[in-house]
This record gives structure tokens, sequence and C-alpha cells, in this order.
């Protein structure tokens, strides 16, 4: 039987956020009187998680997730709740505790903006306590993992913003944490890097069953990464179980993009599936289709042989969309 | 402790290092430093020919105060200089990573940024003081070395407890640009014997903001003057001033609430 | 591009300095206690003196009070950022609009201005009450009190445009600023008056643009300035305010040929 590495037990967290009256008076007023108003970031939330699982948080903006990965993470204390991960209560912030687990904030660095991604990681050898051939030894297969040999050399401002998230995995991954926390980790990077850091945290789960907590906006690297998911909107769960039983209920269907080479006719797409949009204006020809899941890739190769294709894409519909839907479902029941 | 070391070691060379990359602009701050240390020293030495005394005091005995007052602010600049930045690594989040690694954010957030443009202005202005105090400073003997060495730890502690506070308010407020501008323009006052201000002022300076012990008592115990307070109650000052940062520390960690959610 | 813009952008700037209360607080704080640091010195200096350098207590009481109120109102300003807003790229984001760059600066400069005039005003009034310096100051003085502040407002703000151009070529804007910045701060004659040092400091100072910063405002608050020196420092001063708002001009134009042509 697996062990828990994770478990939240009525979780909730209430911030104060000030209200501001628009205006030069308003400003003026705020000067020694303000309103309060409670928001809910967390509301009574509940789940556990295993060792060495993959799962996903997902959620839209402000709905709750990062709020919640703080407070696993240590960084805020709960308004009430009970959390034990990996055995300690994540806020009292023991060093043994903060030696087993690791956090990468896609918007946020931890490098050194002036000086080559090296100088970080030897900051953190000696922040972790990593004794020296333990350091070696990692630092050896996560360079060779990422392929950034010769790029941690170099100051990390002159570093793309792919080299530079490689750059900063290393730094969170160089003590060997048993639990990794990616808020938004392939965010802003273009689809080959998206996929190759995807490879890496799959690689990483299986080399050193390491259990790990994903958020992401795109649904590729949760549906690659992740075989269970939970979604969190407006501070409540809404949906916790396995990924692709949603997949299956709510995304019924694909986006298929085409650019054309020549105008096509509005009749000329019908018959394979809901036009979302189709432009003609004379030098750009473009649409966009709905199709069903399953058929998805046959009716690709129906238009493809069809129309004057000039350049086609399968995409999964937007994870805003889907999780509008579960929610409107759990809403009506 | 030894760990600790090692990490200070590890952020003062990467500071260095930033140094050197920024070179240009760190000289430039280096020679803004000196031109006004250069306007200091000339207003107190016009000063000595147009006034005999000054509150008690020969006027050439202010520069003592000044002098003391500059290294002091200059020494507590280069360790605390990391406070500087707080605010920042607040709005970022950086300091969401901080706390997330095991090492006392408290050591992070104050000596995480040594300032080594401070530690070069250090050498031309120990050369200054050394001849501004030339005829000032009686020859030491063991008993005043001691005592000097415990109002310099007072000291010391005393400024790490203003910088704690100044933290404190960043955690709150998201927020310590203005406070440490604030806490540099209070110990501005230091820069004079606190017998110059208003008896209500130099009260307050010697006992709740106390500057007095921050910067004029190691003047006063190596000039051999009157110390302005006791040393007694100065260490009974300093130990509790920073005792109390660090309980506010403890209660600031606790409210943090982070920037975003 | 109307007057409706720009004025929108005053009032913008103007709600934003109330919105940062703390900040706001400690920096009016700030004004206030470096100026009572000043008075306290000087004051408790003159007990042991009726006149240092034929300034009376009195005297330079007023002389402290207004060369403060001057310098937040000439020196203070919001463009400290100015260079890396342009180097970071963001002025990108006003130069793709219908819009003058100059007279944005200018609006959001004035709506600091405004508020700084306000403040300055209730404190130095407060704090005058307080000391009560026994010197008049003569009512006729202040037209020409007030031109001259609005002469070294031209100034400061010429310098501010060509510190913030350094941001269209380089990312080291800090280091020339605070250089430069310290020099103005101890020169404009807010710490001391400037002709109680040695002369040959005080006849350097005078060819800078510095103490119309606050320096001579002072003297002419208290009366101290005859005919003569009015005139010859109004041309100084002018002379100051042409060459630096055609250097100014310039040095934007260009810096705004290479900004667009790596790109922004």
């Amino acid at each position: 039987m697996k062990t828990a590495a994770i478990v939240v037990d009525h979780l909730s967290k209430h911030f104060k956020v000030y209200k501001k009256e628009p205006g030069v008076w308003g400003s003026i007023k705020s000067l020694w009187h303000r309103e309060y108003e409670t928001v809910k970031a967390v509301q009574d939330i509940s789940f556990s998680i295993d060792e060495g699982e993959v799962i996903g948080f997902i959620g839209q903006n402000g709905a709750g997730k990062t709020t919640t990965l703080k407070m696993l993470s240590g960084l805020l204390y709960p308004t009430s709740g009970e959390v034990s991960v990996l055995g300690y209560t994540p806020w009292e912030r023991k060093p043994d505790f903060q030696k087993q687990f690791s956090l990468v904030m896609g918007q946020k660095n931890q490098l050194w903006w002036d000086l080559p991604a090296i100088e970080t990681f030897e900051l953190n050898k000696a922040i972790y306590d990593i004794p020296d051939n333990q350091y070696k030894k990692t630092l050896g297969t996560l360079v060779e993992l990422l392929d950034v040999a010769d790029i941690i050399k170099v100051q990390v401002r002159k570093l793309s913003l792919g080299q530079r998230m490689k750059c900063e995995l290393i730094a969170a991954l160089l003590h060997n944490p048993k639990l990794l926390f990616l808020d938004e980790p392939t965010i802003g990077l273009d689809v080959i890097m998206q996929k190759t850091l995807r490879d890496f945290i799959r690689e990483y789960n299986r080399e050193f069953g390491a259990t790990i907590i994903l958020t992401s906006h795109y649904m590729d690297d949760v549906k690659e990464l992740c075989k269970r998911a939970i979604i969190i909107e407006k501070g409540t769960k809404i949906f916790d179980g396995e990924l692709q039983s949603i997949i299956a209920k709510y995304a019924k269907n694909k986006i298929l993009s085409l650019v054309f080479s020549k105008p096509v006719q509005r009749s000329d797409l019908e018959p394979y599936g809901e036009i979302k949009e189709l432009t003609q204006d004379g030098t750009n020809y473009t649409a966009t289709l709905l199709v069903g899941r399953k058929s998805a890739t046959a009716s690709a190769s129906k238009v493809l042989s069809k129309l004057p294709v000039q350049d086609l894409t399968i995409e999964e519909p937007p994870i805003e969309a889907i999780i509008r839907d579960v929610f409107a479902d759990t809403k009506r029941s | 402790m030894k760990k600790y070391a090692a990490i200070w070691f590890k952020l003062a060379s990467n500071e260095l290092q930033q140094t050197f990359v920024n070179k240009w602009t760190n000289l430039l701050f280096l020679l803004g430093k000196l031109v006004r240390l250069a306007t200091l020293i000339l207003l107190i030495v016009s000063l000595e020919h147009a006034v005999p005394s000054v509150a008690g005091f020969q006027t050439q005995q202010l520069r003592l105060f000044v002098i003391s007052y500059t290294l002091i602010d200059t020494v507590s600049q280069l360790i605390f200089r990391g406070v500087y930045v707080f605010s920042n690594s607040i709005r970022t989040g950086s300091f969401d990573l901080d706390l997330s690694q095991p090492i006392n954010p408290l050591f992070r957030a104050l000596f995480g940024k040594p300032d080594i443009g401070d530690m070069f202005f250090l050498i031309p202005l120990g050369g200054v003081s050394a001849w501004l105090l030339r005829s000032l400073i009686p020859e030491l003997g063991f008993s005043t070395l001691l005592l000097s060495g415990v109002v310099l730890l007072d000291s010391l502690l005393i400024a790490a407890a203003f910088h704690i506070f100044v933290l404190c308010l960043g955690i709150i407020t998201t927020e310590v640009n203005n406070t440490i501008m604030l806490y540099r323009d209070v110990s501005r006052f230091g820069m004079f014997p606190v017998a110059v201000y208003p008896n209500w002022l130099s009260l307050l300076f010697r006992t709740l903001i106390p500057l007095a012990v921050l910067f004029n008592l190691p003047a006063e115990v190596m000039g051999g003057l009157v110390p302005s307070v006791p040393i007694g109650v100065s260490v009974v000052l300093s130990v509790s001033f920073f005792s109390i940062s660090l309980l506010a520390w403890k209660r600031a960690l606790k409210e943090y609430s982070s920037a975003s959610s | 591009m109307t007057v409706a813009t720009y004025l929108q952008y005053f009032k913008i700037y103007l709600a934003q300095t109330f919105e940062y209360r703390t900040s706001f607080f400690m920096w009016r704080i700030r004004q206030v206690l470096s100026l009572l640091l000043s008075l306290f010195f000087w004051g408790s200096v003159y007990a042991d003196t009726a006149t240092i350098s034929a300034y009376t207590k009195d005297d330079m009481i007023a002389y402290l009070i207004i060369t403060n109120l001057v310098f937040n109102l000439v020196a203070a300003t919001s463009l400290n950022s100015l260079g890396s807003f342009i180097y970071s790229g963001e002025l990108s984001n006003f130069l793709i609009k219908p819009q003058n760059i100059s007279l944005y600066l200018l609006s959001k400069e004035a709506a600091d201005k405004l508020q700084n005039l306000f403040f300055s005003l209730l404190e130095a009034g407060g704090i005058w009450l307080l000391f009560q310096p026994q010197t008049s100051i003569s009512l006729q003085s202040l037209p020409l009190l007030g031109f001259f502040i609005i002469l070294g407002m031209g100034v400061t703000f010429c310098i501010q445009l060509l510190f913030g151009a350094i941001g269209f070529w380089s990312p080291d804007t800090w280091g020339p600023r605070f250089l430069f910045f310290t020099l103005m701060g101890l020169t404009s004659g807010t710490l001391f008056p400037l002709d109680i040092l040695p002369s040959w400091f005080t006849s350097t100072v005078a060819l800078t643009p510095f103490p119309f910063i606050s320096y001579f405002q002072g003297q002419l608050a208290l009366g101290r300035v005859n005919s003569d020196h009015l005139w010859s420092s109004f041309l100084v001063a002018a002379a100051w305010l042409v060459a630096l708002g055609i250097t100014a001009a310039v040095v934007w134009k260009k810096g705004l040929k290479d900004y667009d042509s790596h790109g922004g």
C-alpha cells in the first residue's frame, strides 16, 4: 500500500483586501479611512496525495491554486484546517522538511541576474547542506538531462527564457527533493521548450520517484504528465479524480485550426465540424473548426485531401472552457 | 554557525562579482560618497574657524562625533544592505523562495546582500578619519579598549534592531524604501552629540530612539569624553532593543500574507 | 492629443500620490526631519556666538526654512526613474500612442509639484511659527521669488530629462544620477548658506546652475541681493536654462531616433 505524501483536511485561507473609491477625492479620503473586504481565496479544501504521484492543479487565475501551493510549502499560514506534508506541518518551516521539497514558480526567479547560473547553484549547495560528491553527481545528471553544459557558465541575463527556466529547475532540484511544487513551470515558453520541460519532469518523476504537484494553464502539460487532477474554482474543490474521465466527459471536441492558400466556401467546411471562425480578407484565409475528439484525425485528413490547406494544427480546447463546463455541472447537481 | 558563514561568504563573493559587472555605476556611487564626505569635512573644519565651542564641546571635538557617525553608518549599510531591497523581494515573490529554503529567512533578509561598494569606501574613509582624529584620540589603555568593544557591540545591536524593525514594516506594508530612508534621516541626528538638541529631544535620543548609544558612545569612549549614556544603561538598552526586534520579526512573519494569492 | 489627455495624466498622478499613503506620509516626515536637524544643529551652534559670516541666529533659521521650502518645489521630482523607464522599453508604450512625451512628463511633474507646494507650505508655515525667527521678509520680493522658483524648476526639469536620456543608450542610469544629485544637494544651499564656506568654494559654485535650486532664492527672500547681483544672477540662470533646454532637446531627438532603430 502506498503512503500519503500530503494530507489536506478542511483547509481555508481568507485575505483582507482594501477597496478604493475612484478619483482624486476617493484617494484623499483613503488617507484616513479605508474599507476592507474579505476574500475567501481557499475554502474548505480536502484531499490526499500518495508518494510518487504526479498531480495536476487546475483552475483559472485567482481560483486559489497558488494560495494552496503556498500553504503546502509553508509560506502561508491557513485561516483554518490541517495539513500534513511528508509528515510535517509546513508552516513550522523546519529545515528538515524544507530540505525535502522544492518550489518552482514560473514567473519568479532565484537565479542571480548578472552572474552565471552556476554561482546560484553553489549558493544553494551551501544553503541545503549538500555534500560535495552528491552535489557534483546531481548537477552532472541534471545538466546532462537538460542539455545545458555550456549554458550554466553564461550570465543569466544573456540566456533565453527557456534556458533560464532549465537553470531554475536545476537550482531547485540540486538537493534531490522528494516533493516538487511546480507553479506554471512552462508559462511563456514556446511549444518545443514546453515539451522538453514536460519530458524532463516525467523523467525526473520516474527516476527519483518524486511526488509532483503541477499547476498550469496549458491543458497539454496536465494531460501529458498527470493521471489525476484536482480542479479548483473560486476557492473550492470542484473535481478530484482521473483526468481522463473529465476529458472524456467535457472535452468532447478538439480544435482544428486551418490556413488555406486559396479562398474556401463556408459550405465546403460544414461537413467536417462546427465552424467557430472563418476569415477571408483577400490575403489571409483561415478557419477554426470544432471536431469530435474521436473523429479528429479522420476529419483532419479528409480536410487535407479535399481543400487547399497550407497549414493545420489540432489542439486541445483551452483549460478555461473545460473548467467552466465542470463548474456549471457541479452547480447544477 | 559554520554553515551560515559559508553561505555569507558565497553571497559576498557573488556580490563582489556583480560589483565588477556593474563597475561604472559602482564607481560613480563611490565618487558621490567621497564628494559628500569632502563637503561634510569642509563644513566642520570651516566651523572650527568660526565658532570656538558648540553645546559644551570644543568645536574641534565635533570631528569625533561626525567620524563615529560616518563609520558606523557606513559599516551598518555594508552589513545590512539587504534590507534596502527587501520590499522588492516581497513584491516579486523571491522572499517566498527564501522562506521555502532551509535557512533562517531573517539571515537572508538582513545579511543577504552585503554592500561591496561600501567596503571600498571604507578605505579612503579610514584614512581620512585617522588624519582628522590624529590629535583627538589619546593613547588607549586596556580598559578603554575593552569599553570601546562593548559600546561598539551595543551600537551594532541597536543598528541591527532598527533594521529588523524596518523589515517587519516591510512585511506588513510591502514597502521599505521610505521606512529605511526615514531611519537614515533620523539617524543623521546622530552625526552630532545629542547634547546639541533641545532637552526633550536629547532625552528621546538617549532612551526610546537610542541614537546616543548607536553613534555617540563610541566617540565619547575613545575620545575620553563623558558618556552621554552610562555604559551599563547602554548594554541594557541594546540587549532589550535587539530582543524586542526579534519578537517583532516573529510576529511579522506570522502576519505575512504573500504578495499575490 | 488634446489638453484633456494631459489633464487626465495630471489627475491620475495626483491621485496616485495619495494611493501609497505610507510612502506619502513617510516622505513628508522626512522633509520635516531633515529641516529640523539643520535648525536644531545651527540653533545650538549659535548658543556660543552671535553671528556666523554675517548671519544672525534669526537670519539663519529664516534662511533654512525658506531654502528648504524652495528646494522641495524646485528639486523634488517624479522623474527619478525616467532612465530605467526608457531603457526597459516601457517608453515604447507611450510612443505608439498619439501623444507628446514631453507634455506627458510635464503633466506628471506638475502633479508632483502641486501636492508638494501644498504640503511644503503647510510644513514650512508650521515650523516658522515654532521657531519664530525675528526677520523681516519683504513682500515686494515675492513676485521675484516666484519668478526665480519657476526658473529653477525649468533648470531642474531639463536636467531630469538629460539624466533620463541616458536610458536611451545605457542601463547604467543610477550611478551618474547619484553623483550629480549628491553634488546638487550639497551645493544648493539647503544645509547651510553657501557663503559661510571659503570664498573659492562659493565663487566656483556660483557658475553652476546649483545656486538657483534654492540658495539664491533664500538670499532674495532675506533681501540680500542688490540690483547688480540680481541682474547678473538672472543672466547666469537664464543662460543655463537655455543651454540645458537646447541640449535636452537635441539629446532627446537623437535618443528617440536611436531608440527606434534598435527596436525599443
